[in-house]
């Protein structure tokens, strides 16, 4: 499904500042200009120096309350250092954009992620990063970006149906699809049980993402020669779980693939657990249920000892380490799943407006394929100073980001996950023990 | 042809019933005869062994036993609600933000302050029914000097439901709290399993409600408050005082409001500002099933819920369970508006 | 660290402020001119609107995506349905005293909602109902056409126009009605039902024809609302809006058509520019803020002023 090989350089170069002359052009919009018609995101690069003199908002939609709460303010956060990094490289660079974040909470729920992203449109947004579960996507997706041609760029929706969608090139993300993850997880399991021949029980919350997923993983593991049990899905808003998890632990399955996140699964625990018959070290589960530390909501016997697969980030590199560098030097939140998906999401939205010359909504959308694959010459935020003046000249670039190379395909999609299959210590603590990358052939 | 003053509790009351248990069914049976009760224990026996045919002694016993559980708070908060309609003829839309209300004082108490949970749960009942008292002195009470209509009442009881429930969201938030109690130790008896802090909630609830009948057959409060809902103006007349019985009826129902919030969320795991209008129509199911302005009533109607409930998982999907509490509760209220305990309504 | 912007009080200023509240205040105008029949000339105390809005808005949506029906022709059909709907809960429960009745249909709202949420396959559960759109969508793009440059991004526009011709033809409507013979019995009814019945009017069918107007009703607002997001989830049917609904009737005033489009106007600019602007509180605390407000101004309205803008003092005696 997904086309073509990355080419990886690590690039060497700290963060230092090149003074540049920038060209900058008071002439018009290069060749991506326009703003009827679809686009394709594969517009013409920048072919003629880039007006670089205009305003923009960049919208965060983040989950602040809700579900995803965990994931809310570390999410702002590393979007706050985006901003930050590309007012460093625009001073360095000599570049007068005038960049701006605005942030509106979705409360994890697809309604009020279309009003959020509607206040943020309303208020001069014109390049979305967010929202963060694929049910808000998909709403966000159907009623705002296409409708009101806004590009949306999302870090963490995984669900496969976002990349079919019928979205004239407005829908983005940064993190890739369950199509990948559900098969990750499933050789994921093979190789820490040794083996396929066991039983699965499975169970998932009911929407876009947990009902998704789980089919997948069904399938992937009974491919495999695998037996399963289930699913029991269930949802957020069930007076009590007690009967669901009776079922889940019922015969006492090998192991269990529960896909959840986390308030819901706060209370799915908690019956788990008092059936007298939940091992949590034979739990399985997704990104959804991947935080820092088990949070509050979770009582710690449904968590720990639990494995599970997560898009992450490439294990060394000079991007990484630096990445993690500025993050721990701002203080506030620690590391969280989806954190750099959304630094990168944040840093596209402002590369394509800069590659467009316009903060205009269908223009940003034109370019973001574009900044982000080759053809191009590679630079990552490290070198981010370098990259706005290629773009400000008018050159062809391939931004590459915390998370991998990215190189969006014609669908929005990032064409190579990094995953990494953490466990949750005794002690609460998530601990990455090893990373791999999956790429569906194609 | 108004509709006409239902009967609260009992007739005229007669002597000094028995205690406890016998409370209990002496209400029961009082209300309307041997029959619907006899009806009533009949038909869970026969359900009870029509399930465990087609499913298996242990299934049924185990959710018989989790409907227990959620059928002694379901009682606790059903009870409440029953009294304050009894006495007052208020449909109280804000009962269930009452048990919201416990809930988060019961937070405030344990885990903010640190206090015990036994202590920050009696904390809870008594702040949440000084609460019940004052929405009485501010509210009801004036507005009845005035005449209000039923309509008015209504829809003043949804302002309040609005403040109280969104009033708690401003100050907590909508995180989910959990109480500072143990809720995946469980317990195992005879094949079955309970989780411990569910069978503490259950021992209270049944504790507390055998000591409300109690009271309500065997005091003279208690006497006094079914004498008001029978009538109130007969009751004025022969010289009770109404005022006090109606601040008794109120601290009573709202503090057992208090206490089913706090049980429902050790129980349950968390809490969440919406908690209480969730149950809400729950509790409106559990009333009507017993009888409206029947205590006793309630507190049946409440068991039988929450073993209708959980017994219906066995037949429908678990997602439905809660459908089911409406379900009965529209069911009822066609059929048979008095319930299983009440004596017939004059309809319109 | 740089800041991350709240909308401050400009958001006030801005056109597209002023539209979502207009798009939303002739929504639940038709709401609302639903529940004026119903308690205002009827004296049916109908809690169960939600349910009716519900019912019309996922029908529509679900003739439109999973049965592939056109837009105009679903319309019509799930005004049907929701009327039909009226008439079914009406008939075992109208003989009921007003609270118990309440009581009905706010169950009956809740198990229609409560369906949404589950029927996953038909209704899309939490995740939503996507896609029916795109009929209105064309309609929509051809009035914008129409309208002048400046305001061709406003792409709510036409809905505005649209919905607040609508409530003034369905407000005109229903002052119409009152007016005839019809509204006449039904105004007898409110007032004394014994007598009206003693008059040999079949109190009961008049009943049942005031509950299927207030479902149309409900559901043609529920039309606006699902046009509105392009989407449908069952969070827009929660209880929370038929008591919005009824903040509004007592705002605008019993037994007053033209009293609910002011009301309406006065409570969704309140609501959303508590939305709007910049306060010292978290996203999520500002929305209870709101709430709150509607619960306070509910509670105050009722008892110090029941008869709202437009309305008389003695409307409000409802008979039990």
């Amino acid at each position: 499904m997904y086309a073509g090989t990355r080419s990886r350089r690590m690039l060497a170069v700290g963060a230092s500042a090149v003074v540049l002359g920038v060209a900058g052009c008071g002439s018009d919009d290069d060749g991506g200009g326009g703003g009827t018609g679809a686009a394709t995101g594969t517009g013409p690069a920048a072919e003629a120096p880039a007006d670089t003199s205009f305003d923009e908002t960049i919208g965060v939609l983040l989950p602040l309350t809700g579900d995803l709460s965990p994931f809310g303010a570390p999410g702002r956060k590393a979007a706050d250092l985006a901003l930050e990094q590309i007012r460093d490289a625009m001073r360095a660079g000599g570049v007068d954009t005038n960049v701006s974040l605005a942030s509106a909470d979705t409360e994890s729920s697809p309604q009020s992620a279309v009003q959020a992203a509607r206040q943020l449109i309303a208020g001069g947004a014109s390049c979305l990063a967010g929202p963060w579960a694929s049910s808000e996507t998909l709403a966000v997706a159907e009623s705002v970006a296409t409708r009101q041609r806004t590009p949306i760029v999302s870090p963490s929706s995984t669900d496969s149906a976002i990349t079919d969608l019928d979205d004239d090139g407005f829908v983005w993300r940064t993190a890739p699809s369950d199509n990948l993850q559900s098969r990750a997880l499933a050789d994921t399991v093979e190789r820490e049980l040794g083996g396929t021949d066991f039983t699965i029980s499975l169970a998932a919350r009911n929407d876009a993402y947990g009902q998704g997923f789980i089919e997948k993983f069904k399938a992937a593991w009974e491919e495999k020669g695998g037996r399963t049990t289930g699913p029991v899905l269930y949802d957020p808003e069930q007076p009590s779980y007690n009967s669901e998890a009776a079922e889940i632990v019922q015969g006492r399955p090998d192991a269990y693939v529960i896909i959840d996140f986390f308030e819901t699964y706060g209370k799915m625990g908690a019956s788990l657990v008092r059936t007298g018959a939940f091992d949590a070290s034979r739990l399985f589960t997704a990104d959804g249920l991947a935080s820092d530390r088990i949070p509050d909501t979770i009582p710690a016997r449904a968590l720990i000892g639990a494995r599970g697969t997560r898009p992450g980030t490439p294990e060394s590199g000079a991007v990484v380490e630096q990445f993690a560098r500025i993050y721990r030097a701002a203080g506030g939140a620690p590391r969280q799943t989806f954190d750099a998906q959304n630094f990168d999401a944040t840093m596209l939205c402002y590369l394509a407006a800069l590659a467009a010359g316009s903060a205009d909504g269908a223009d940003v959308a034109e370019q973001l394929q574009a900044v982000s694959a080759p053809p191009g010459r590679t630079f990552t935020f490290m070198d981010l100073a370098d990259g706005i003046r290629m773009i400000a000249a008018g050159e062809e670039v391939d931004f590459d980001g915390v998370t991998g190379p990215i190189d969006f395909d014609d669908n929005g999609d990032p064409t190579a996950a990094t995953y990494e299959v953490y466990r949750y210590g005794d002690d609460g603590v998530l601990r990455v023990e090893r990373q791999f990358e999956a790429r569906a052939e194609g | 042809m108004a509709g006409g003053a239902d009967t609260a509790l009992e007739p005229a009351p007669r002597e000094e019933g028995p205690r406890g248990a016998g409370a209990l069914l002496g209400g029961l049976t009082g209300a309307g005869g041997r029959g619907p009760l006899l009806v009533t224990v009949a038909l869970v026996v026969a359900a009870a062994l029509a399930l465990t045919v087609a499913y298996g002694l242990h299934d049924v016993a185990q959710r018989g036993v989790n409907g227990l559980v959620s059928g002694s708070y379901f009682a606790l908060g059903a009870v409440g609600l029953t009294l304050v309609y009894g006495t007052l003829r208020l449909v109280n839309f804000a009962h269930g933000d009452l048990l919201t209300f416990g809930a988060y004082m019961a937070f405030l108490a344990n885990v903010t302050w640190g206090v015990p949970v036994v202590v920050a749960t009696l904390f809870a009942v008594v702040v949440t029914a000084a609460l019940g008292v004052l929405s009485e002195r501010v509210m009801w009470r004036p507005m009845r000097g005035r005449g209000a209509g039923l309509l008015q009442l209504m829809l003043m009881t949804l302002g309040l439901a609005f403040v109280i429930r969104y009033g708690i969201q401003m100050v907590w938030g909508t995180v989910p709290r959990r109480l500072d109690v143990d809720v995946t130790d469980s317990v195992s008896f005879l094949g079955l399993r309970i989780g411990s802090t569910e069978l503490v909630v259950v021992l209270v609830g049944f504790a507390v409600l055998l000591a409300v009948g109690a009271m309500l057959r065997g005091t003279s409060l208690g006497r006094q408050m079914r004498a008001l809902s029978d009538d109130m103006a007969l009751a004025e007349v022969t010289g009770i005082d109404t005022d006090r019985v109606i601040v008794a009826t109120w601290v009573f129902a709202a503090g057992l409001a208090g206490l089913a919030g706090v049980l429902y969320t050790a129980a349950i795991g968390t809490m969440t500002p919406n908690l209480g209008f969730f149950l809400l129509l729950s509790l409106f199911a559990a009333v009507i099933l017993g009888g409206i302005g029947n205590a006793f009533g309630a507190l049946a109607g409440g068991l039988l819920l929450g073993l209708a409930q959980e017994w219906s998982t066995l037949l429908v999907d678990p997602r439905w369970k809660v459908a089911v509490g409406f379900a009965i509760l529209i069911v009822v209220l066609i059929v048979r508006p008095q319930g299983l305990f009440g004596r017939a309504e004059r309809t319109l | 660290m740089s800041p991350v912007l709240a909308v401050s009080f400009e958001a006030l200023r801005s056109a597209d402020f002023w539209i979502g509240v207009g798009v939303l205040a002739g929504t639940y105008a038709i709401f609302t001119l639903g529940l004026q029949l119903n308690v205002g000339f009827t004296g049916i105390v109908n809690f169960g609107q939600a349910g009716f809005m519900a019912i019309g808005a996922y029908a529509m949506g679900i003739l439109v995506v999973r049965a592939g029906w056109s837009l105009w022709a679903a319309l019509p059909v799930a005004t049907a349905i929701a009327m039909a709907a009226g008439v079914l809960i009406g008939l075992p429960s109208l003989r009921l005293r007003a609270d118990y009745f309440a009581i009905v249909t706010i169950a009956f709202a809740e198990i229609v909602r409560y369906v949404a949420q589950n029927a996953r396959g038909l209704t899309g559960g939490n995740q939503g109902l996507l896609g029916f759109d795109d009929d209105w969508l064309d309609v929509s793009d051809t009035i914008l056409g129409w309208l002048p440059a400046s305001m061709q991004d406003q792409f709510l526009l036409p809905l505005l126009i649209v919905v607040w011709i609508a409530v003034a033809l369905l407000t005109g409507l229903l002052a119409l009605l009152q007016r005839s013979p019809w509204g006449r019995v039904l105004r007898a009814i409110r007032e004394d039902e014994d007598a009206a019945r003693a008059l040999g009017k079949n109190v009961l069918a008049y009943k049942l024809q005031s509950i299927a107007l207030a479902a149309a009703l409900g559901a043609i607002a529920g039309y606006f609302l699902a046009l509105n997001l392009s989407f449908l989830s069952p969070e827009s049917f929660e209880p929370q809006f038929t008591f919005i609904g009824f903040t509004i009737l007592i705002l605008g005033g019993l037994a007053n058509y033209v009293g609910v489009a002011l009301g309406s106007l006065v409570i969704w600019t309140l609501l959303e520019a508590t939305r709007f602007i910049d306060l010292p509180l978290a996203a999520e605390k500002v929305a209870a803020l709101r709430f709150v407000i509607v619960g306070v101004a509910l509670i105050v309205l009722v008892a110090f002023r029941p008869q709202g803008i437009l309305g008389k003092r003695e409307e409000m005696v409802l008979r039990e």
